[in-house]
């Protein structure tokens, strides 16, 4: 305990009745060697996660709930890695081979067979219904392939306050940021699941029922919120 | 009393868990406060006044209150005779059916006789059930004032602010823990009582299941050693607190309950404790910003309480101190404690479901799937394996990590109350230096 003691100062000058910090302002009294804070914080969890690098590709985790490294897909949870990277066919010419693993999976360059099916995400203002001029869609976004290379991939909108970070990101306010999922099953099918989003989910025009699998096939089309539409396609000669 | 006491200042452990780092210009510091009742406290000087505030409304006519006599029965069996008891019923208005005294074996015959003839009939007004236990309490200062209070239904009989009148009167004389029996009760009504007076509210199914109740009820109370403990918390001058939570074992808001004892000092009461027993609470401060170098002792929280001499004791622990640092450093700063983001997202499950079992009854199936859904997700992630059973009674899980439910078509109000009752229940955050519960 600390006991009050007569005639301390702090450093802004107020009468201290203790000897630690400044009984009026809390400032680190002078002589008594102010403990600094603790030079990491007080939980040893968060900073481990925190200064983490991803064993496979050594990327800095993005943060400590995200499951899967952002270059590399390495699974931080079953410590797996990440499927062999997938050429995309609209995709640059694949950089010399010293360069280093761009982020995004949409850049990486080495072509294998891995990912049987891949989704087009294109922005399509005829879909609005009700254009807001106050939130028009994006001009000049192309369109954006992804591969459906994880047995999981979130579809939604991107929310950094809240830790949501989709594995397929979408520009769409009329898009949840937990909107769907797309799922890869067994034998090479894939399938979306609505999550309860705000709007909803149609595939071929038809609206999905929340929580309710919907196997796809090639040339489907999916489309949430404004103006978002996803295509689905078996990408070619991959695969058995 | 010449019982040996332990060093009053050892009697609990207090450690604060934060990020000490802010960034220049930042001004909100977050905390969470664990405190640990000493395990070795000697046996309190202090005796146990145990009351038992019984509804006998028409409603509980039957097995109902042939079961809550079963029950008092088996709960002063297991009363030490150095405790004190009394039973209230209430209708509209009340009856103390066994006047306070020590649970000597005589006393313990004489109370099972006037049992016998509590009839359940009329009208059910809980204030005044509360307020002759509270005449009953008064009289015995130096007792731990501790209530088991039962209904089984609405409080129909007198309008909401009587009882709000009458917690206020109670507040600090004693704490509560409320049941309700069956589901024609508000859940509402029962925890505006048991959180005006520091308890926990509870479903009992059955009328079978209130004497086990009353069992866990009688240990509880015969654990408790020390009264009236209150959790100091000191500021600098040029702060203010922002909130002031309990969030272990449940979420308890005390921010409208701070009592100003000095310019820079508040204190919250917390009620009793007994030895071992452990309570996390979070703390929201706004202090002056400062810039980078800038360093300072955001709260100094400590514990206060009469001690058995009658002196007031004032516990505080170097561990316990809320610092500020601003640092330039965006990777200390940003950095979030592990023990303030668990409790964060108990928080935040607290909330998913409430507001979940709201828009569920509201009709709003997709909010309520997706409320439901983030809390599984939430239950699932921090472990807390109690939620995720109470909400499995309610949604059908398709995938927990994801958050992915499907509403259960038909649900029994059992569970619906039960899961809106315990809601607030969280889960301890694991420690770095030891386990959590």
């Amino acid at each position: 305990m600390t006991q009050p003691t007569a005639g301390l100062v702090c450093p802004n000058g107020h009468p201290s009745e203790e000897s630690d910090y400044c009984s009026v302002c809390g400032a680190p009294m002078p002589g008594t060697a102010a403990p600094a804070p603790p030079a990491a914080p007080a939980s040893p969890d968060s900073a481990a996660a925190t200064a983490q690098t991803c064993p496979s590709c050594g990327t800095p985790r993005a943060d400590a709930s995200a499951r899967f490294c952002e270059v590399c897909r390495y699974d931080y949870q079953t410590q797996a890695p990440g499927p062999p990277p997938v050429v995309v066919e609209s995709a640059p010419p694949a950089p010399g081979p010293a360069a280093p693993p761009a982020p995004g999976p949409a850049a990486a360059p080495v072509p294998t067979g891995h990912a049987e099916w891949e989704v087009t995400i294109a922005v399509d203002p005829s879909l609005d219904s009700e254009p807001d001029p106050g939130t028009p869609p994006p001009p000049d976004v192309g369109d954006r392939i992804f591969p459906i290379d994880l047995p999981e991939m979130l579809v939604g909108r991107r929310d950094d306050a809240q830790h949501i970070r989709p594995e397929i990101p979408v520009i769409d306010p009329g898009v949840s940021r937990r909107h769907a999922h797309l799922l890869r099953l067994s034998q090479g099918r894939v399938a979306i699941v609505d999550l309860a989003s705000a709007n909803g989910t149609a595939v071929n025009g038809t609206g999905l029922v929340a929580g309710q699998r919907r196997e796809l096939a090639d040339g489907d089309v999916v489309t949430i919120g404004r103006w978002t539409r996803i295509t689905v396609s078996r990408r070619g000669q991959v695969g058995a | 009393m010449t019982v040996p006491q332990p060093d009053a200042a050892q009697a609990f452990t207090i450690e604060a868990f934060q990020n000490p780092y802010l960034a220049p210009g930042s001004d909100r510091v977050d905390a969470i406060v664990c405190v640990t009742a000493s395990g070795t406290a000697a046996p309190s000087a202090r005796p146990l006044l145990l009351g038992f505030v019984i509804d006998n409304s028409g409603s509980m006519h039957g097995p109902r209150i042939e079961a809550v006599r079963r029950a008092v029965e088996t709960a002063i069996r297991l009363l030490d005779e150095r405790a004190g008891f009394f039973v209230v019923a209430f209708n509209g208005y009340a009856r103390v059916v066994v006047p306070p005294a020590r649970a000597t074996e005589d006393v313990k015959r004489r109370a099972l006789a006037a049992l016998q003839d509590v009839l359940a009939n009329d009208g059910t007004a809980m204030s005044t059930g509360l307020a002759a236990a509270r005449s009953l309490f008064a009289r015995s200062p130096e007792a731990i004032g501790q209530c088991i209070f039962l209904t089984d239904g609405r409080n129909e009989s007198e309008s909401a602010s009587e009882v709000e009148l009458e917690l206020r009167r109670c507040a600090g004389l004693f704490t509560c823990d409320c049941w309700g029996v069956g589901t024609s009760w508000q859940v509402g009504e029962v925890q505006e009582i048991a959180r005006g007076l520091l308890g926990k509210a509870s479903l009992i199914p059955e009328p079978a299941g209130i004497e086990a109740a009353f069992q866990d009820a009688v240990g509880k109370a015969q654990s408790k050693s020390m009264k009236n403990v209150r959790f100091r918390v000191w500021t600098p001058a040029s702060a203010e607190v922002i909130s002031f939570k309990q969030v272990s074992p449940t979420i308890e808001d005390f921010t409208a309950r701070a009592g100003q004892v000095g310019p820079q000092v508040r204190e919250y009461d917390t009620g009793s404790w007994g030895p071992g027993e452990a309570r996390d609470y979070q703390v929201a401060l706004r202090v002056r910003a400062g810039g980078v170098g800038d360093q300072m002792l955001a709260a100094r929280p400590s514990l206060v309480f009469v001690g058995p001499d009658g002196a007031e004791v004032e516990v505080r622990a170097p561990a316990a101190r809320v610092l500020a640092s601003w640092t330039a450093d965006e990777t200390l700063s940003s950095r979030l404690d592990s023990t303030v983001a668990h409790y964060n997202g108990q928080d935040e499950l607290a909330a998913a479901i409430q507001q979940g079992l709201e828009a569920r009854e509201q009709g709003n199936e997709a909010a309520a799937t997706t409320l439901l859904g983030r809390a599984v997700q939430l239950a699932h992630e921090s472990g807390n394996a109690d939620m995720t059973t109470r909400l499995k009674k309610v949604v059908d899980v398709v995938d927990p990590s994801a958050g992915t439910v499907l509403l259960k078509k038909s649900v029994s109000k059992v569970a619906t109350m039960d899961l809106e009752l315990e809601s607030t229940t969280t889960r301890r955050a694991r420690r770095p230096g030891g386990e959590g519960r």
